[in-house]
């Protein structure tokens, strides 16, 4: 853990520090992280998605007019 | 990523599809990350890009008995593969932004240091989730732009 200490005046700044975090790694490192919040979601639900792969089902749908 | 992820995307780049990456995968690249529950994939809507996506799906080892290359002609239709949080949505048109406009503007990024992917650029991202209109979409427009603007403001002192 980094024991470092910020002070923020407010919440906003402390939005900015997050977005300046995530915008300082690069974008591969956000891509795996996105996929890890996804499949730990899904998990929490019950739903254990990791591991298993993309299920070569495939379906077609259409879309409703908007 | 998911090691099957990276293999459709490497297809879809084998066979020469001209497509990127829109929807919550975008949002995270441009604001940060969010669930999403799949891969959205934006297609060029042309007869040699259906093609071409019909031969990387079956490549990569999709069931194609009941798609045709003309179901990635049809505005509204929609291929997806696999199920939540592991599936991939292959669509040919979205709202607010047509593909060729937005194809000069994507961004290539690589996908675990591996795979080169094109994604749609923050500007059209914001245009799109506009043009979309549902919460999340304002949501992540909300975002896109916070992050954006996090970089200009001041660092907080220690």
């Amino acid at each position: 853990m980094n024991k470092s200490v910020h002070k923020f005046a407010s919440f906003q700044e402390v939005k900015d520090e997050e977005y300046r975090y995530w915008q300082s790694i690069s974008p591969s490192e956000r891509i795996a992280a996105i996929y890890e919040h996804s499949v730990d979601a899904y998990r929490m639900k019950g739903i254990v998605a990791d591991g298993q792969g993309l299920k070569r089902t495939l379906v077609r749908f259409e879309r409703a007019p908007r | 990523m998911d090691r099957d992820l990276k293999e459709l995307l490497s297809a879809l780049n084998a066979h020469r599809v001209r497509y990127m990456v829109v929807g919550g995968y975008a949002v995270g690249v441009h604001a940060q990350p969010r669930v999403t529950k799949d891969l959205d994939i934006f297609i060029e809507m042309s007869h040699g890009n259906a093609a071409a996506v019909y031969s990387a799906l079956a490549s990569f080892g999709a069931p194609m008995s009941d798609i045709s290359v003309e179901d990635f002609l049809k505005p509204t239709s929609v291929v997806r593969i696999g199920v939540p949080p592991l599936a991939v949505d292959i669509l040919q048109t979205i709202d607010g932004v047509t593909f060729s406009d937005a194809w000069d503007s994507t961004i290539e990024y690589l996908v675990d240091d591996e795979v080169a992917t094109p994604y749609i650029s923050a500007d059209d991202l914001i245009t799109n989730k506009l043009a979309a209109g549902r919460l999340q979409d304002l949501a992540d427009v909300e975002a896109i732009r916070q992050a954006r603007g996090a970089q200009t403001r001041k660092l907080p002192d220690g």
